[in-house]
């Protein structure tokens, strides 16, 4: 075990990792990022940037995106925390099961859960038609190839994260806190209120980040279940990618996304950590 | 090898740094066929940093190492041909006790048969026959230990490294199994470096004793000499217990040489070889030698007269504080002798010569370090 | 805690699960309709639709192309990915910190952003709509997952364990095999179904580097689907939700799926 053969040791066993980092990520971020910067007449310029900054039609792309990413964020916050509660609180068997239940649909393939909500959600889909067998619409109600679709189909491909971010947080809560607060006569919601929402906020962070960071740069559920007439960020990039074939502006936009999500993820962690967080929950 | 005799581990001028912090400096040690060493010392004093040198481990940045006379330095541990124990056990957790002791056998390709029979032979040895199906979680933390000495023994290994294999065990299992240890030594034979902070396991186990610190070595002695006669600072404080006296040296008319307190107290010295009049030193006492007695003594000893502070009844023994012109002084004595009480006046005296004298050093601003 | 009885907090927790699995509970039921449109809840039952599948070439062929992919792709990540996660757990060396954060990077970057950057070097480089660049891409997103279960298995590793073998007179490579590798079998193994999981399903990297002849299932479901649906989708769908089950079964028999997420709360000692 002389140093030189740690040192080798250590080459060898890294050596293909690093390898296939620095060829197949690396490298071609790095090229990509150039492209971004060509003008159309072959030179380096900021054209394909200003080109999106200088129409307001880019500008409500942009927007609609980070509302659909903040609704989405919120809406899986709402709807997991009582999920991720309900297993902080049990133990044994039943949370092993909620956590199967929780992840599992997660890792089968998006385009299939697309396609069951798609069928969910559909003019002659599970709920207009339960709905108009109860004779309660006429009419089948729009909800699929809109924003609405969009973000129901996020929110089931991005719950399991804003899930686990939260039951992460609320595993560490010590059980005496609760019991501490009600010998101090707080009852139940204000136990949840004052104890275990609070203590819960990296959680919150956390997911909220990961979900709007996720939701913006994904184009497969836009494409499915908004249709041609839900227009985010990341299916105009993958228009002009693939089907423009305008790689400076393509590669312009998905790097305007990915400076979006920074900014964004900046300011609301920004705003989440009081001097109070920071003293809680900071290293 | 300058001398004639060949040792079964021989260090010469070791030395290790980590980013250059010297974790180990010169050492030199030598230990002898059939011998028991120990090497004892607080946490960072260098002592595993230099058990893994001798396995191979860790290379040294400088001096060498010899395995009966054979120069080892930058031969992998594998064809070290050593046995080790470690503290956390280390076991293979995915194989059985006999699976687990037969690894090294394996290694060195022994055949079946004999395994089999040597396996058998070293787990007798360590009391665990019949266990030899179990995994080791299913053992206790003994019984997990005698296996990994028993995985260690099994391979005849030329020398037996332990490092601190006690340390991770309840204090009555420890006291066990150091009797275990000391009992398979005697039985086997096998020349053993062992590494402790606890110097209670050090003094019980060892033929000599390395005492370590900063990566030196402080003394080197059998567990008499480096109890009864600590040499250094170091090892006054760090084995045992000792009485701390702080004053200046001063030299009477008939050349008698007292240490003076800055509370008065005066303590005769047995030489002047190494202190001059005016130079400021620590007297170091051992508890056990300073002897107390209700009415002073004749002759030319150290005396103090004093009360007594506080008494602490340990079994065989009793510990007296006695305060005398703003000192304390720990005393220990058989119960076999006189008791006293709290607040008694008592003298107490030690033979001068069981004394060590240190200078203290000067800083460069020319205040004392303590 | 004892057993939940009746509680508001559950019911809410297991309605919002029933949404999440909803679409599982349209699409398999529908897949055996003897009808001829895609309908639920479905009419009568039949295995008609997945006879269909048959005559459809491209189906089949995708469905072989994805499943030769996703396996290349596990085992060639699963030797990678540990052997970085056993350098980054057993050694310290400087800029480990930054090596670790840049080996699990692939993950952090959308894949949206991945694919369009790999498209463009691969057509640069010729390797663009083939089996090879597809290969190193599903490497790429998958290696930091089998990294991450490795280094999480090797977590609270006693290398002292290595140590006792190597004095034993075992050689290094001796004992990698004998000792360290039966060790960490379970998260080597996981990791390694989780990177076929990961490649088998994977569309928002596979769409920019598929072409019309190597194409995966996931990509042929995604066109189909945006210009019908049928009851024999349903069937496709079906049997992709089985394949992907079957590794997810192995991993919670092996290892945990909540490891796999950072969920323990006791990590076992290996």
């Amino acid at each position: 075990m002389t140093i030189f053969s740690r040192r080798a040791a250590i080459a060898v066993l890294l050596a293909p990792a690093l390898v296939l980092l620095l060829g197949v990520f690396i490298l071609p971020m790095f090229s990509m990022f150039v492209t971004s910067l060509t003008s159309p007449e072959g030179g380096l310029g900021l054209d394909s940037y200003a080109r999106f900054f200088t129409d307001g039609y880019y500008w409500g792309v942009l927007g609609k995106t980070a509302t659909i990413g903040a609704i989405t964020a919120v809406a899986t916050l709402v709807l997991g925390y009582p999920v991720a509660l309900f297993m902080a609180r049990s133990d044994g068997w039943v949370r092993g099961v909620i956590t199967f239940v929780v992840i599992v649909p997660h890792l089968v393939s998006v385009v299939i859960r697309n396609f069951g909500w798609l069928m969910v959600l559909g003019d002659n889909g599970v709920i207009n038609s339960a709905l108009m067998s109860l004779g309660w619409i006429q009419r089948p109600l729009q909800l699929l190839y809109n924003e609405f679709g969009t973000i129901v189909g996020f929110v089931d491909s991005f719950i399991a994260y804003m899930i686990l971010a939260l039951a992460a947080s609320l595993y560490n809560e010590d059980p005496n806190l609760a019991r501490a607060g009600s010998i101090l006569g707080a009852g139940r919601l204000r136990r949840f209120l004052t104890i275990t929402l609070p203590l819960s906020l990296p959680g919150i962070l956390s997911g909220l980040v990961l979900v709007f960071s996720l939701v913006i740069s994904s184009f497969i559920t836009p494409i499915l279940l908004g249709g041609p007439r839900v227009t985010v960020m990341a299916t105009l990039t993958y228009q002009q990618i693939l089907i423009t074939l305008d790689w400076p502006f393509g590669t312009a936009i998905s790097f305007i996304l990915l400076a979006t999500t920074l900014l964004v993820v900046t300011v609301v962690t920004r705003a989440f950590e009081t001097k109070r967080y920071k003293e809680v929950f900071g290293a | 090898m300058t001398g004639s005799r060949v040792y079964d581990v021989e260090l010469t001028g070791i030395t290790k740094r980590y980013h250059e912090k010297i974790v180990v400096e010169d050492f030199n040690l030598g230990v002898q066929r059939g011998e028991f060493v120990s090497l004892l010392g607080p946490s960072g004093c260098g002592k595993t940093t230099t058990l893994n040198m001798i396995a191979g481990f860790i290379d040294p940045d400088g001096g060498s190492i010899s395995l009966k006379g054979r120069v080892i330095n930058g031969i992998p541990p594998h064809k070290r041909g050593l046995g080790m124990v470690f503290q956390t056990y280390s076991l293979f957790p995915h194989m059985s006790v006999r699976e687990n002791v037969a690894y090294g056998l394996k290694t060195h390709r022994v055949p079946k048969a004999e395994i089999i029979e040597r396996v058998d032979r070293v787990l007798a040895l360590v009391r665990l026959e019949g266990y030899g199906d179990r995994i080791p979680k299913h053992l206790s933390g003994g019984q997990r230990q005698r296996v990994a000495i028993a995985r260690a023994l099994v391979t005849d290994p030329q020398i037996l490294l332990l490092d601190e294999p006690l340390s991770n065990l309840d204090a009555k299992l420890r006291e066990e199994l150091r009797e275990e240890l000391k009992r398979l030594h005697n039985e086997t034979g096998i020349t053993t470096v062992f590494v402790t902070h606890d110097q209670e396991e050090a003094l019980s186990l060892s033929d000599r004793i390395v005492v370590m610190n900063l990566g030196a070595i402080e003394q080197i002695g059998t567990p008499k000499e480096i109890y009864g006669s600590p040499r250094t600072e170091f090892v006054h404080t760090f084995i045992g217990r000792s009485n701390r006296f702080s004053g200046t040296v001063t030299v009477a008319r008939n050349q008698q040489v007292h240490v003076t307190t800055a509370g008065g107290l005066g303590i005769e010295l047995a030489s002047v070889a190494d202190v001059i009049g005016g130079d400021e030193v620590n007297v170091y006492v051992r508890p056990e030698a300073v002897t107390i007695s209700a009415a002073p003594l004749d002759g030319h000893l150290t005396q103090i007269d004093g009360r007594i502070q506080a008494m602490t009844f340990l079994g065989a023994i009793t510990e007296y504080t006695v305060a005398s012109h703003g000192e304390k002084i720990l005393v220990r004595v058989q119960n076999e002798s006189d008791r006293f009480q709290l607040d008694d006046p008592v003298t107490c005296w030690w033979d001068p010569r069981d004394a060590l004298v240190v200078p203290r050093k000067v800083a460069a601003d020319g205040t004392l370090a303590a | 805690m004892t057993r939940p009885k009746f509680s508001w907090l559950g019911l809410v927790a297991v309605c919002v699960l029933i949404g999440t699995v909803l679409p599982f509970l349209v699409i398999i039921p529908s897949s055996f309709t003897s009808g001829a449109y895609l309908t639920f809840p479905p009419q009568g039952f039949s295995l008609e639709w997945y006879a269909r599948i048959l005559d459809r070439p491209e189906f089949v062929h995708a469905f072989g192309f994805s499943l030769q992919l996703a396996s290349v792709t596990a085992v060639l990540a699963t030797i990678i990915g540990t052997l970085a996660a056993i350098a980054m757990s057993k050694y310290s060396f400087p800029g480990k910190a930054a090596v670790n954060g840049a080996l699990l990077s692939p993950l952090v970057l959308p894949a949206l952003i991945l694919g369009i950057a790999l498209l463009m070097l691969f057509s640069r480089i010729g390797i663009a709509g083939t089996f090879i660049g597809l290969l190193l891409a599903h490497l790429l997103i998958t290696v930091p997952f089998v990294i991450r279960l490795v280094l999480t298995g090797l977590s609270g590793f006693d290398y002292n364990i290595e140590k006792a073998a190597s004095i034993l007179g075992a050689s290094p490579l001796r004992v990698f095999w004998t000792v360290t590798i039966p060790l960490i079998k379970p998260a080597i193994f996981s990791g390694g179904i989780f990177a076929f999981l990961v490649s088998f399903d994977n569309v928002t990297i596979s769409l920019f580097l598929v072409s019309n002849k190597q194409t995966t299932l996931p990509i042929v479901i995604f066109n189909y689907i945006q210009d019908s649906l049928d009851p024999m989708i349903a069937a496709v769908s079906t049997i992709v939700i089985v394949v992907s089950l079957v590794p997810i079964v192995l991993i919670e028999r092996f290892y945990g799926l909540s490891k796999l997420f950072g969920l323990s709360e006791r990590s076992e000692t290996p």
